[in-house]
């Protein structure tokens, strides 16, 4: 960690090695949502709203890379920096398929170095970054591992900021294997894994945006060394399977392998209200996946619509 | 307001024609001609409800809106090759357009399929049961006329940028494409300001970009010219595509002009519907670039010879408004006239399409500095500033900022451009939003409009 300057994010693809490389502390949050949040109350994401929210508060961080994975944190973005808050918005290639959209990312990367050394940081070298990607990967897999033992409450360890590391394990006991796909989940959605126990369910896998679908791919360690910033630029713009590429091949490749090798026997399709990018999912993922769906809008200080309770027990009711 | 430019029904449009044909001067005739009636039998309900003008002139216009998907059909019976551009206002189909028998057309423009046809098409169901729910933006109508393949023909190559995009758009176009339509995808990268010391461009509407970003969508943009070339069997050359920059620049040069005289003529010389149906062909030329020329002089020898003779469509003392976003229900714009506004300023999200493309670079460059200049690439602080500039030196007196519904970007300008209209000018602004249909909510927005006019004409007795 390097001389105090806390950079907060919320979106995977920023690397926090390679802010640690440039002298930052990076700091993953998972907002909470709040009606109250800053922003435009009608038709805006509440994800894009509580970020927001988080930056113009500034308690977890001295500053906020967004990324332009979507209109509406762009929008955010915008909004954060008008207001007065030490903001860089990260260009994030939506197509992954040729050079040029590396180049980009790359760049990108660079140009936030030099904005992370203007707020007080250091210009990355490659040793520091090689070590920084070693740290944060082993990091990784022991929360992959954690993860396989004790369900997607391990992701937690992922994140900074309150509400990240809240609640109980699942009880035990035989229930119905779900896998979670969607958008990012925040911080009172932790509670979602518990609302599904407590209905009879157990999720098996965690492919939202803040799960593990959004890791990096594993790191080319023949070239860690040699040349770090381009293996960083591989694991995260050129493999990560969001929701936002174009083509979105990557995203159900992932789905493809991940749903059925985790033995979920059905899908919880999950995207806060107004997240446009999540629409039009819930059929194909019924396709690619042999899995029937269940698609819940994510909003309010409880973490849920009214109904959810009911609508995911009769989902598992279904599945039994 | 006169008697012979007063709004008319389509009824009385068509009587008008059908008198003019038999009389001993009758109209000079014009490819597309015809009663409108015949497209309320093909189905365009909305034109029962609209208010025309009746110059000669502006049916020529509605005819040649009313009748692409024929022409795209000729085109492809012809040999054409069809090019469908999405999340493109005047970037790739100046390109495609600068190719032989290449015919491109702007899939996004389904979005008014429902309101002309009066949803009676069922296009919003069709896309809510592929996933694309009302939460989203009418353009998922294009989703739904992809799966009923009954509104222009499918094209030979779909072509969308993607990025700094709006995210309705790009879920939409995805959707498309898992439905067995693949899609040219090119990036299009969040416009942001040159840093200190950075290479910068300028760009149209005297914008400033780094060099790096419109080198990036040149290289993205020579992407889509080597698909064409391929599609097209003729590989372009810089000198074709010049002309066909050219070409562009008479279309916007005539739009420009129509623009200055209907924004600043004392009295109204145009109506607001016809003018903004107008200002959409400039995107992709309607299908037919020859055609736009001739409707904008047909257009714009009216307007000057209405100018000339004092002669305007809406009483002379309506209350002068900037509109902002396009209406996804083509009546809002009677409505505006209806509540005592007239037009006087746009803003339709394609500032960019209007701007002349830069003719002293290489051509390439000049399409990657246009297409970099969209207002929904930047940030809108960039769109509200130049809204509020153009407000300012067309004299408005109000501004509407229409929304779009489900729009992912709309949630978050509106505020951003109102904020900076009040800032700068002072003016009194009017948010409202516009679903394919006003007709259930036409009192609500005709009583917002009426108090945004009152308003600005309170501020006249001053």
């Amino acid at each position: 960690m390097g001389d105090g300057l806390r950079v907060a994010y919320v979106s995977p693809f920023v690397p926090p090695e390679w802010l640690e490389a440039c002298g930052a502390e990076p700091r993953r949050l998972r907002p909470r949502r709040d009606a109250r949040d800053a922003g435009p109350a009608t038709g805006a994401c509440s994800f894009a709203r509580a970020t927001l929210a988080a930056a113009l508060a500034g308690r977890d961080a001295d500053a906020f890379v967004f990324a332009t994975t979507c209109d509406q944190m762009r929008r955010a973005a915008e909004q954060a920096a008008v207001a007065g808050a030490r903001t860089f918005l990260l260009n994030v290639p939506a197509t992954w398929q040729t050079p040029a959209a590396l180049r980009l990312y790359r760049d990108e990367l660079e140009r936030l170095a030099r904005a992370v050394a203007a707020w007080g940081g250091r210009a990355p070298t490659p040793a520091g970054l090689a070590s920084a990607m070693r740290r944060h990967e082993a990091l990784r897999e022991d929360i992959l591992a954690e993860a396989a033992r004790r369900g997607p409450r391990a992701f937690d360890r992922l994140f900074a900021g309150p509400g990240a590391h809240e609640g109980p394990d699942p009880p035990a006991g035989r229930r119905v294997p779900l896998a979670l796909v969607g958008g990012p989940l925040g911080a009172q959605d932790a509670d979602l894994v518990d609302r599904i126990a407590r209905s009879g369910g157990a999720v098996v896998l965690d492919g939202t945006e803040t799960g593990a679908r959004t890791l990096p791919a594993r790191f080319d360690r023949r070239r860690l060394d040699a040349e770090p910033l381009d293996v960083l630029v591989e694991a995260y713009a050129g493999a990560l399977p969001d929701v936002s590429r174009r083509p979105d091949d990557p995203l159900y490749a992932w789905l493809r392998r991940e749903v059925p090798l985790s033995g979920a026997r059905g899908v919880l399709l999950v995207r806060p209200v107004w997240c446009d990018p999540w629409a039009a999912h819930a059929e194909r993922i019924t396709e690619a996946t042999g899995r029937p769906v269940l698609a819940l809008d994510l909003d309010g200080d409880g973490g849920a619509r009214p109904g959810l309770d009911g609508r995911i027990e009769a989902f598992l009711e279904m599945l039994r | 307001m006169t008697d012979a430019a007063r709004p008319r029904t389509m009824e009385e449009i068509d009587a008008l024609c059908a008198a003019r044909a038999a009389s001993p001067r009758p109209d000079e005739p014009y490819p597309y001609a015809g009663p409108l009636a015949r497209h309320v039998r093909d189905g365009d309900r909305r034109l029962l409800r609209l208010a025309y003008d009746p110059a000669p002139a502006s049916l020529r216009l509605w005819n040649f809106l009313l009748t692409e998907e024929d022409r795209l059909r000729e085109a492809r019976a012809a040999g054409h090759k069809l090019v469908g551009a999405m999340k493109d206002l005047g970037t790739v189909t100046v390109l495609a357009y600068a190719y032989p028998r290449v015919t491109a057309f702007y899939l996004d423009g389904a979005w008014w399929i429902p309101c002309i046809m009066e949803m009676s098409e069922g296009l919003l169901g069709v896309a809510s049961a592929h996933g694309a729910g009302e939460g989203m933006c009418p353009v998922r109508a294009m989703l739904g006329a992809f799966v009923t393949r009954r509104h222009f023909p499918i094209p030979d190559l779909l072509v969308s940028s993607v990025g700094a995009v709006c995210d309705d758009l790009s879920a939409v176009a995805q959707r498309l494409e898992s439905l067995g339509h693949p899609i040219l995808w090119w990036e299009m990268p969040a416009r942001r300001a040159p840093e200190p010391g950075e290479p910068a461009v300028p760009l149209p509407g005297g914008l400033r970009a780094p060099a790096s970003q419109v080198a990036l969508v040149r290289s993205e943009l020579g992407r889509v010219r080597r698909a064409l070339d391929g599609l097209a069997g003729h590989a372009l050359t810089d000198a074709e595509l010049a002309a066909g920059i050219r070409a562009a620049n008479a279309v916007r040069a005539r739009l420009d002009a129509l623009r200055e005289i209907v924004f600043t003529a004392p009295a109204c010389p145009l109506p607001a519907l016809e003018h903004q149906i107008a200002e959409m062909l400039v995107i992709h030329f309607c299908s037919d670039r020859d055609e736009t020329l001739r409707v904008y002089d047909a257009l714009l020898d009216e307007v000057r010879a209405r100018v000339a003779a004092g002669t305007a469509v809406l009483p002379a003392d309506a209350v002068r408004v900037f509109w902002v976003n396009p209406v996804a229900d083509l009546r809002a714009m009677n409505l505006l006239e209806a509540c005592g506004g007239r037009l006087c300023g746009t803003e339709f999200l394609f500032c960019h399409a209007l701007d002349p493309l830069p003719e002293g670079v290489e051509p390439m460059e000049a399409l990657a500095r246009a297409a970099l200049a969209d207002p929904m690439v930047g940030p809108a602080s960039d769109r509200a500033a130049r809204i509020a500039a153009d407000a300012r030196r067309f004299g408005a007196e109000a501004v509407v900022v229409s929304r779009i519904p489900g729009a992912s970007h709309c949630a978050w300008e509106g505020e951003a451009i109102a904020g900076a209209v009040r800032d700068r000018l002072g003016l009194p602004v009017a948010e409202i939003e516009v679903p394919p249909l006003t007709d259930a909510l036409a009192p609500s927005i005709r009583s917002r409009l009426e108090a945004l006019v009152e308003t600005a004409r309170a501020r006249r007795r001053r």
